[in-house]
């Protein structure tokens, strides 16, 4: 991936988060369609989203 | 090296308008701070937790006394701070990891009793490349998360620093989470 690809990744990930969780899959194809590279990348990124914010949150110490 | 909050103020102040020497003179002074700081709650009871925010804002207030300074310049030196913690998590982690090494053993993970819990499991050898990477891509990402992991900086100081909306950081911080648990999964 290069740089300007990851605007683009960024770009409908942020979008697909505004999304219902339901219609967010159909959302991120419609969007990226059709590039099934891209389709696959923020789907990828997708399913590693932690609502329940526990990676990396709390106290170091 | 400075060692008084005026000429450490000043230092502050020459830096962010972009004097690298400043910065090459004030960085060393951040970190070796912190590291004393860090070094002192380890030696204390195995037990004690303490939130790397309370670390970085005590290096902030030692070195700058109390002293009112511009907001910019509170925010860069945080900054500065949180850059240091990074550095020196993954020096200590590379140091066990070299430890355990010249035992035969390859644990990559980094276990310390030192840390809380949530930072226990993390890699910080593996997550500071992941970070890397990341920047590669999108600097802003992964200066995001070294403010608010490594530095402890709540989601609101962190706007404040970067200079972006709570609701920007918000969304930023969501998609830098989600690239590193992958990175660091797979």
């Amino acid at each position: 991936m290069n740089p300007k690809t990851f605007q683009r990744v960024k770009e409908i990930f942020e979008a697909a988060l505004e999304q219902d969780s339901e219609s967010r899959e159909d959302f991120v194809r419609r969007e990226c369609s059709p590039d099934t590279e891209l389709t696959r990348e923020v789907l990828s990124l997708l399913s590693h989203h932690d609502p329940e914010a526990t990676f990396l949150e709390g106290n170091l110490f | 090296m400075p060692d008084n909050p005026q000429a450490v103020a000043r230092l502050i102040r020459e830096s962010r308008s972009g004097d690298e020497n400043a910065l090459s003179q004030l960085f060393p002074v951040v970190y070796q701070e912190l590291r004393r700081l860090a070094g002192n709650y380890m030696r204390r009871e195995a037990h004690r937790t303490l939130p790397a925010t309370a670390l970085v804002h005590e290096a902030y207030l030692r070195l700058l006394g109390e002293k009112q300074v511009h907001w910019k310049d509170r925010a860069h030196l945080l900054g500065i701070a949180a850059r240091s913690m990074r550095q020196i998590l993954v020096e200590r982690a590379r140091a066990r990891m070299a430890k355990k090494r010249g035992g035969g053993q390859h644990a990559v993970t980094l276990i310390d009793e030192t840390l809380g819990q949530n930072a226990r499991s993390i890699d910080f050898m593996a997550l500071d490349q992941a970070l890397r990477a990341l920047a590669e891509l999108d600097p802003k990402q992964a200066r995001l998360v070294e403010l608010r992991f490594f530095g402890g900086l709540t989601l609101a100081e962190t706007s404040e620093v970067m200079g972006i909306s709570p609701a920007t950081t918000k969304r930023w911080w969501a998609l830098s989470r989600a690239w590193l648990r992958r990175e660091l999964n797979g």
